[in-house]
């Protein structure tokens, strides 16, 4: 029970940057093979390590949450975990049953019906007829797809796809659960069901778990690994401090910003009380935004919006002077401004930060600058919505 | 929890290419003895979706064979282009070879899309790749089995009765099929890679049928005679089968014995060349 399902030692994977290199080295590996001459381990031109040299073992119970910014490996890294591409260096050894939620329901035929779908698809994924006999009435429960069983799943909705396909796929009981991502659509009431059978999976199976969404890796995780360009820069047990090891990835100068028009923001920056230039700032601690920009002399008090969006680039929050009461005075064009949060009340992630101004009424957008500046949030939990206010609780 | 899949353990690694050996031989017979209900689900599968949009349904079978059947009826009829008299009824000589030349041509076009058609399949579930091609053959097969009761009414309107041997032609396509399997393996890869060969494929079927004694007899003299009746296995057994039918024994036996030999080594070959270079093959293709 408590030797680990998944060894993975040092394992390295070079892909190439152009289809027409890859076919040539391909070939000249797959000719070098079959002589019986191993490949050479050294990068050639135009190649580069997708993955570079990752180790870890995972044992039953435990959830290794894989994180990274687009391209740094993951999916590349949970492609080997499923033996679809082999490793260029390094070995690979799993015990016990495989189970990947990548991609539900990429088995399916258009023309076949959700019923027929279900046994193609269970025997691809390994199970023998009398296994979906079986588990078949579970499966459709939990797809929840009822009298559309016996349609053909092109007629089906995208979520009814996904729903059956994972319907499917957590009926597998594995020893090893590889996950990807698969959570991106489907409707809330789903998504809170498929949590919730991922959750009573990884009590009883070794759970890789890729996700770009840090509250659920938050929630799920026992140990994580970042991955940039390839390359593991953070590993261990401390989520928290993987998450912020993640953060850093992320470039976060702030923009200065050229536009002409009736308005526009020369300069935004971000200080802390002490006065200093910061892009980083605690949950709950104070903020000062600085502008400085220039607005045409006929609108004497324009009106300043500063949003933040998500990583998603949604809003969450926003303020706005006129909201706040306060009118600044345009004497020259040039305005200097301040705006102080005295209290963040985001949650520890990455945000985008947007700038408007509008005339005095309110009606005419003099200046827009979409997402120029980037502000990180820092905490010592990671919550699951973008506001996380500071209660003052007491027991009644 | 006791669990006896635990104890079996995977490994993925560098060069597995040079891995195996015997042992090999033996893991990919298990494999493939653990899939055969991947295999026969996935067969079913082509086949209901292959009619699922048809109206005419199996018919397709017949209506091919029999356009080609009345085309060449009427070529030698007219002598058009010579072609010697047969042991068996004409008609029956023809359906005979068309049916087996077209187990062989539709079974390696499916063999050959396999890969090609999967689709997402391929980069997103591992399961093992050869169910794919083994299973690619099922509807050839079917096909060939709906042909039969045609064959029996060609053979009822020519007033034949065929030799009892007829009933052993099992045993002459197993080591066809191994035959289709074997380059179906290869054209498999190969087509995952360059989508050329698809249709390459298609045309080198067509003139394969002219090369193969399907619409004539073997050829008696000639470096093409020895080209058609020698090297070119389908015409081997094509030619076992009609004798067969005809006297219940085999005219070229060498031949014959040769062909099969052939088949064994490139299905053993094609399926371990499969077995190795697949996974290479998917993540560069």
């Amino acid at each position: 029970m408590d030797r680990p399902l998944i060894i993975v030692d040092g394992i390295s994977k070079k892909f190439c940057r152009d289809m027409r290199s890859s076919m040539r080295y391909g070939i000249r590996d797959l000719a070098g093979a079959i002589l019986g001459r191993p490949p050479a381990p050294a990068l050639r031109p135009k190649e580069f390590w997708a993955i570079d040299n990752v180790s870890f073992t995972l044992k039953r119970g435990q959830c290794l949450g894989l994180i990274g910014p687009n391209g740094s490996g993951k999916s590349t890294l949970l492609k080997m975990l499923n033996g679809i591409i082999t490793p260029d260096l390094g070995t690979i050894r799993i015990r016990g049953k495989v189970g990947a939620l990548i991609e539900v329901g990429s088995g399916f035929h258009p023309l076949l019906t959700g019923r027929e779908n279900i046994y193609v698809n269970g025997a691809i994924l390994g199970f023998s007829k009398k296994e979906i006999d079986r588990k078949f009435d579970a499966i459709v429960e939990f797809a929840g797809i009822g009298d559309f069983i016996d349609t053909p799943v092109k007629h089906y909705s995208s979520g009814m796809y996904v729903r059956l396909g994972f319907a499917i796929a957590a009926q597998m009981e594995p020893d090893v659960l590889l996950i990807d991502e698969v959570l991106a659509v489907g409707d809330i009431g789903f998504k809170t069901k498929c949590y919730n059978a991922i959750n009573a999976l990884s009590k009883k199976t070794a759970v890789i778990f890729v996700s770009h969404s840090m509250p659920h890796i938050a929630r799920l995780c026992t140990q994580l690994i970042v991955l940039d360009h390839g390359k593991v820069i953070y590993q261990g047990d401390d989520v928290l401090r993987g998450i912020d090891r993640y953060h850093d990835c992320f470039d976060l100068a702030t923009g200065e910003v050229t536009v002409s028009g009736p308005a526009h923001i020369k300069r935004v920056w971000f200080s802390s009380p002490a006065g200093e230039d910061v892009d980083r700032v605690a949950h709950g601690s104070p903020l000062t935004i600085h502008l400085d920009l220039s607005v045409i002399p006929e609108h004497r008090h324009p009106i300043i919006g500063i949003s933040f969006l998500n990583r998603e680039l949604k809003g969450v929050a926003q303020c706005v002077s006129s909201f706040n009461h306060f009118i600044p005075e345009n004497r020259d064009g040039s305005l200097r401004l301040a705006a102080h949060i005295p209290n963040l009340p985001l949650n520890p992630d990455i945000y985008y930060v947007s700038f408007f101004v509008y005339d005095e009424h309110y009606g005419e957008l003099l200046a827009h600058h979409f997402a120029t500046a980037r502000l990180r949030v820092t905490g010592d939990f990671v919550g699951l919505t973008p506001i996380q206010f500071q209660a003052q609780w007491r027991q009644t | 929890m006791p669990n006896p899949i635990e104890s079996r353990e995977v490994v993925y690694e560098a060069n597995m290419l040079l891995h195996g050996g015997v042992r090999l031989w033996g893991a990919m017979i298990r494999e493939l003895a653990e899939h055969r209900e991947l295999v026969w689900r996935l067969a079913v599968r082509d086949i209901l979706v292959r009619y699922k949009q048809s109206f005419l349904g199996i018919f397709w079978a017949f209506l091919t064979p029999l356009v080609l059947l009345a085309i060449f009826l009427w070529i030698k009829n007219n002598h058009i282009v010579p072609i010697r008299d047969t042991a068996i009824p004409y008609p029956a000589f023809l359906f005979l070879g068309q049916m087996t030349w077209l187990l062989f041509a539709q079974g390696i076009t499916a063999a050959t899309n396999s890969l090609a058609n999967a689709g997402s399949l391929l980069t997103k579930i591992n399961f093992p790749r050869e169910t794919l091609v083994f299973a690619s053959l099922g509807q050839s097969i079917l096909d060939f089995l709906i042909r039969i009761p045609l064959l029996l009414v060609i053979f009822w309107w020519q007033d034949f009765a065929p030799h009892p041997m007829i009933l052993a032609i099992p045993l002459l396509l197993l080591p066809l099929v191994l035959l289709m399997l074997g380059i179906g393996f290869f054209l498999a890869l190969l087509n995952a890679l360059f989508r050329d060969v698809g249709n390459l494929i298609g045309v080198a079927l067509n003139l394969g049928m002219f090369a193969t004694t399907v619409i004539y007899p073997p050829p008696r003299r000639g470096l093409a005679a020895f080209a058609i009746n020698h090297l070119n296995p389908v015409s081997a057994y094509i030619n076992a089968l009609r004798d067969w039918v005809s006297s219940g024994t085999v005219s070229d036996r060498p031949a014959l014995v040769s062909a099969i030999l052939l088949s064994l080594v490139l299905f053993l070959a094609g399926w371990r060349l499969f077995h190795l270079l697949e996974p290479k093959i998917a993540e560069r293709a």
